[in-house]
């Protein structure tokens, strides 16, 4: 993922400055999108207790249910978004309900499935779509002036939409019944089962968030990445690779590691090539993974 | 002691007479076309029985297969366009080159299973994938490298010796893990600290393991280079591991030889279903999916088990030597 504009020839050579102005905010966009995927995906593997290597799927639905939604409905864009993440969440508890469970908690097998089931959407969306990239127009136009540097509205919406979407859910699991009974579940599910918490209805509506907040980043990117059916490799792997440097469960953790790793590729895209992102992340994943697989703040459980 | 042999006969009579159609075969169907993809077929199976290794026997989830493969396609190739190298050498350099990157993965990984050893191997194949597009002046970056020598000059002959490879490579697995091998490595995945009380070297075994599959993926890529002619950095990727991974799972993981039927029966059905249009994959991962909730054993073991059903029933009485079961370690 190229958070970095293409660089247009029309504008002068940028001073130091303006430079670091804008690595400042291209990093905290693509922090933003990444905290949101990786916020997801730790509490699927921290509470739900599911490998899933799907998670990427999720947020590529979420960009084509807005594309179907917004240009080939022509519904308004709140409705095509509520319509997106509501389905995508949908397909979440579907495949946990039909896919997962029968499983058993088998890891292999949970890390095999997901995998397949990951690259069966992409073909199913490759044979209604097609191949080609599908462009979704911009949510807001408009370009703000901040400290000289021109940013796209669209840009700053996602950076605003992702601070709103993660306080929102800290405020429901800190101070709501069911946040309490999914920390419970988080802490010892037998223990929580004994005091009355369902844990099954906790694992799908886990579900339902993490798909919830990774559709809601593939929709935010979606005007101005392309909307294709590969896309859910790489931020599955960003996500993986937040999830892990952050430590295993532990949601500070993400958020702490998000911005790592967003920063550290857009300052590598400025001043090496926005060919090397993925080698970043893919970098981080393998080094954390050998060298200290518990993460930054983190116990381990993926072991 | 005849009682022996015809029991050991009895037991390899469905992989002699699965032998023999595969060698009748191109005499029943004289089309180079089916040739062609009954070779894919055989170098799939090849592989998915080397990936079955890492994920049936030991429990390793090495979703990065797709670096042993790309590695020996590479390797191939460069010593048969730079160094003039032909095939018949090239090939099994391929698999120890495989070899090597599967001992370096081991060695790195041999702490890790589950996610994190499926992350981890993923992330190292995709790091050679970047790499190898980045060489661009060695590995002439996306287009891959083409021209490599053909396998043979005749179709019927690179049937043929993509049969002999994958007999075997299969044959030769078969007996390591028929062997105290193959019970370890089964211990390994199923309780390893329970097998390290017990005095077993679980490291020695697992690098095994990994050798032994990156060795066959070594070797299936450089075959499958050299029978394309042409190498490409997507031989790293996701999807060809998958496709792998997709064959080993519908055969049935732990049994070896069930990628070969299921690697067989996919190219088939891929076949009859080529008019649907380009939906390949997602038949094979529909299907897959089905298999492993439906069959998680995979197909092969209940198909085995109905042929001796329907053998014993057509056999007197007095040889009967098959008490039931595959009598291999699928069983537990």
């Amino acid at each position: 993922m190229a958070f970095r504009p293409r660089p247009r020839p029309e504008r002068p050579t940028p001073g130091a400055r303006s430079v670091l102005i804008e690595i400042l905010i291209y990093g905290s966009v693509a922090s933003a999108v990444y905290a949101m995927l990786a916020i997801g995906l730790s509490l699927m593997i921290g509470i739900a207790r599911v490998m899933n290597l799907a998670h990427g799927t999720f947020y590529m639905l979420g960009a084509y249910g807005v594309f179907t939604g917004a240009v080939v409905l022509g519904l308004p864009l709140a409705a095509a978004f509520a319509l997106s993440v509501s389905a995508v969440g949908c397909i979440a508890v579907a495949l946990n309900r039909i896919c997962l469970r029968p499983l058993k908690g088998n890891i292999d097998a949970m890390l095999v499935m997901t995998l397949i089931l990951a690259l069966m959407f992409e073909e199913v969306i490759q044979l209604i779509f097609g191949p080609r990239p599908r462009p979704v127009p911009y949510f807001i136009d408009g370009r703000l002036l901040i400290f000289g540097v021109s940013v796209p509205d669209q840009r700053l919406l996602v950076v605003a939409v992702a601070l709103g979407v993660i306080l929102g859910l800290w405020l429901f699991i800190a101070r709501t019944r069911v946040g309490g009974a999914i920390l419970a579940v988080a802490q010892d599910p037998e223990a929580a089962a004994l005091m009355g918490v369902d844990s099954g209805r906790i694992t799908l509506l886990i579900h339902f968030l993490a798909a919830f907040l990774a559709a809601t980043a593939g929709i935010l990117v979606s005007p101005f990445l392309s909307t294709n059916p590969g896309m859910w490799l790489w931020p599955l792997v960003k996500a993986f690779t937040i999830v892990i440097l952050g430590g295993l469960g532990s949601i500070w953790g993400s958020i702490l590691a998000a911005v790592i790793l967003g920063f550290s590729e857009t300052i590598v895209s400025f001043a090496l090539s926005s060919r090397l992102t993925e080698l970043v992340a893919l970098a981080i994943l393998f080094l954390v993974i050998i060298l200290r697989p518990s993460g930054l703040m983190g116990s381990r459980v993926g072991n | 002691m005849q009682m022996g042999e015809a029991r050991s006969l009895y037991n390899h009579l469905p992989g002699l007479l699965g032998l023999g159609a595969m060698l009748l075969l191109p005499a029943v169907v004289p089309d180079p076309y089916i040739w062609g993809i009954l070779v894919m077929a055989n170098l799939y199976a090849f592989l998915a029985a080397g990936f079955d290794i890492l994920l049936g026997y030991a429990g390793l989830p090495v979703i990065g297969y797709g670096l042993f493969v790309g590695v020996g396609a590479y390797l191939a190739a460069l010593l048969n366009l730079s160094f003039g190298l032909p095939p018949w050498l090239t090939v099994p350099l391929a698999g120890l080159g495989g070899a090597v990157f599967g001992l370096l993965l081991g060695l790195s990984c041999l702490r890790l299973k589950g996610l994190y050893l499926a992350l981890a191997s993923f992330a190292a194949a995709a790091i050679c994938e970047k790499v190898v597009i980045v060489f661009y002046d060695l590995t002439n970056g996306h287009e891959g490298l083409s021209g490599l020598d053909p396998i043979s000059s005749h179709p019927l002959l690179d049937y043929y010796l993509s049969l002999l490879v994958m007999a075997a490579g299969t044959a030769a697995l078969l007996m390591v893990v028929r062997s105290k091998v193959g019970l370890v490595l089964n211990s390994i995945k199923d309780n390893q600290e329970a097998a390290e009380a017990v005095g077993i070297d679980t490291t020695r075994y697992k690098l095994l393991a990994f050798v032994l599959a990156s060795f066959l993926g070594g070797v299936g890529g450089g075959f499958l280079g050299h029978y394309t002619m042409h190498v490409g950095p997507n031989m790293f990727g996701l999807h060809i591991a998958l496709t792998i991974i997709m064959i080993a799972i519908v055969g049935g993981l732990g049994t070896i030889t069930g990628s070969i039927g299921a690697s067989y029966l996919l190219i088939i059905l891929n076949e009859a279903l080529r008019e649907v249009g380009e939906a390949r994959l997602l038949i094979y991962t529909v299907i897959t999916v089905v298999i492993m909730l439906a069959l998680p054993k995979g197909v092969m073991p209940p198909l085995l088990n109905l042929l001796h059903r329907v053998l014993r029933r057509l056999t007197p009485r007095r040889r009967r030597g098959w008490k039931g079961g595959l009598g291999d370690a699928s069983d537990t």
